[in-house]
């Protein structure tokens, strides 16, 4: 940048200059594009799974022992 | 019966999660408070340079939070989708801080990086640098919230296993949130971010010092560096001494397990400085012994016994017998609530139950368990030896080294010698990575260490795996290794890019051949 552009930015906030704008815009698409890979991952990847059972039923055969047939 | 692939998946995915998440993390958390010490500088001296080191390492802060935000999210589904049976289990517990976490990073600290970067020009000095305090303050308190959860897996307080419901419930939430293991922890990971943020600081601008370029700007920021690095360095060992006899207290087999010492050795231990750990012949070959420091750091006291692995495999299968009996009471329990003797039997053992569930892994009902399956099962108890052996000792190295460079940082700076010599220059610039290194180690010992709990004798990890098949668990593997790849090679894209084109090249301040001129035509600036 020209020294004359960079005395009349003195004192004036990096964020407001045209590469300061040109950061905010990078910074705030980093973010959005984040957020929509990550909805992809989770509509691709969990989504079609089905939810792991964890009624208090499922928790009980999970943790404790099957129970004893006549068999046994 | 349970699937290891699944495990072994579902391990893995977490790990790889949470180590790329915690590349982030400390740097923010280390940048946050050297961003408000500059800006304090700022506000105090009045002197422009300091504003535009704020705004410019700003950005690095703010290119590496956008980066790192949200890549922890991935951690919470996974608690949801491969962890169901862990969530059910503590979630009641595990579930309250997550959630005060989350206030706190999104509200709190999301709030104040939109007033920092863009409330330049429309907060006065003194507004703008209260921000930038409650932007580092929101950002450590996101983590002491991590903290105390993990620290609650480390060391279950203040709470207990529910034989109605079959989870584990709160009984004193102030335990859990003051939680000796969380606030050791806390201090000891916070301070290493300060580490890598100082390094961070310290490795770029030399790199500017080498290039010749923006020397004062460059200067002055390793001068902040060097004097926050120390004292971060310097914390890190104290708290880490902190954390590590906090571990000593309840987590003995992690404990005996980073030294490598096999059997309870007659107080003071000694600390195994090197050496190569055996696990089939359990012995460690080639050691060599510093009499007395382990049972002094270990215990603070010359008589304080360390066991040793052994001894604690003995007593994990004594634990295993109880845990068995508590686990047949509580099935009884559950057939007939009004059953006394039960009552009085589980309410015994039932400190021991996780024990018991260890041997969920390889049968379905523990109380059939031989004497060799209770033997295999207590010997599981041990971590992975060489692992931590290595990973503890390289940290604590990297930590030593961190001392000697920002001590020596500090003195370059205090005779104005940073520029002297170009060997000291290229050692700053290559140190760059160790900070990452040890706080990955750091994180290795930490949880690997915790191996072969979730919750420390309380849930195997095993048992707290979701029903969910092998390929389910690759799908979600690939797609966070692709998505967390493509962002690890935007960020060091971005990084690189704004790093390199300095201070100089974003138009912020002076390049370093004008800055004599303007030093001399603009003294206020400077």
């Amino acid at each position: 940048m020209h020294r004359a552009a960079q005395d009349r930015n003195a004192g004036m906030s990096w964020f407001r200059t045209r590469g300061g704008r040109r950061f905010g815009i990078e910074f705030g698409l980093i973010i959005a594009i984040k957020l929509v890979l990550l909805t992809v991952i989770w509509f691709v990847c969990f989504r079609p799974h089905p939810r792991p059972d964890t009624s208090p039923a499922a928790i009980e055969s999970h943790l404790l022992a099957p129970a004893e047939t006549p068999h046994d | 019966m349970i699937d290891d692939s699944v495990v072994t998946l579902s391990r893995l995915q977490f790990a790889l999660t949470a180590l790329y998440h915690f590349l982030f993390v400390p740097l923010t958390l280390g940048l946050s408070w050297l961003l408000a010490i500059m800006e304090a500088v700022y506000v105090m001296t009045g002197r422009e340079v300091w504003k535009r080191m704020t705004q410019f390492w700003g950005i690095l802060f703010g290119i590496n939070f956008a980066m790192g935000v949200a890549t922890g999210v991935t951690m919470e589904f996974q608690f949801g989708t491969n962890w169901a049976y862990y969530a059910h289990y503590v979630g009641d517990i595990f579930g309250t801080p997550l959630a005060i976490e989350g206030l706190m990073a999104f509200f709190l600290e999301a709030t104040f990086v939109g007033l920092f970067f863009f409330g330049w020009d429309k907060l006065s000095r003194i507004k703008h640098l209260v921000v930038t305090f409650l932007l580092a303050l929101g950002t450590n308190l996101s983590a002491l919230w991590i903290l105390i959860a993990n620290a609650w897996m480390q060391n279950p307080v203040g709470s207990e296993f529910n034989f109605e419901t079959m989870r584990m419930e709160i009984t004193d939430f102030s335990a859990v949130i003051f939680n000796p293991v969380a606030q050791s922890k806390f201090v000891h990971t916070v301070s290493a971010g300060y580490v890598l943020g100082s390094m961070f600081v310290l490795s770029i601008s030399a790199w500017y010092l080498l290039r010749g370029r923006n020397i004062e700007f460059a200067k002055r920021s390793m001068t902040v560096a060097a004097s926050f690095g120390l004292a971060s360095a310097l914390s890190v060992v104290v708290l880490g001494d902190e954390s590590g006899y906090t571990v000593s207290e309840n987590q003995k087999m992690k404990l005996a397990a980073i030294e490598a010492m096999w059997d309870t050795e007659p107080p003071p231990a000694s600390f195994t400085a090197f050496g190569f750990p055996d696990v089939a012949e359990r012995t460690t070959h080639f050691a060599i012994r510093v009499p007395w420091v382990m049972g002094l750091i270990g215990t603070r006291s010359l008589d304080g016994i360390l066991p040793g692995i052994n001894q604690l495999v003995d007593e994990a299968e004594q634990r295993i017998g109880d845990g068995i009996k508590a686990y047949g009471a509580m099935q009884k329990l559950r057939a007939n609530r009004d059953d006394a003797a039960a009552r009085a039997e589980f309410e015994l053992h039932k400190a021991d139950l996780g024990y018991a569930l260890l041997l969920k892994r390889v049968m379905s009902d523990p109380e059939r368990a031989t004497t060799g399956e209770i033997k295999a099962a207590a010997a599981s108890t041990i971590p992975n030896v060489p692992v931590l052996f290595w990973s503890f000792r390289l940290m604590v190295g990297c930590g030593i080294y961190f001392i000697a460079l920002f001590a020596y940082s500090f003195w370059l700076a205090s005779r104005r010698e940073l520029q002297r010599y170009r060997w000291y220059l290229k050692a700053a610039l290559w140190s760059l990575p160790l900070p990452w290194l040890a706080i990955e180690l750091g994180w290795i010992v930490a949880e690997y260490g915790r191996q072969p709990w979730a919750i420390e004798g309380v849930l195997p990890t095993a048992l707290g795996v979701s029903s969910v098949t092998v390929a389910q668990v690759a799908t979600s593997l690939i797609g966070f290794v692709l998505f967390y790849s493509a962002l690890a090679i935007v960020d060091a894209i971005l990084m690189v890019r704004y790093a390199r084109r300095g201070p100089d090249g974003l138009g912020m301040w002076p390049d370093s051949s004008a800055e004599s001129t303007h030093a001399r035509l603009a003294p206020a600036m400077h």
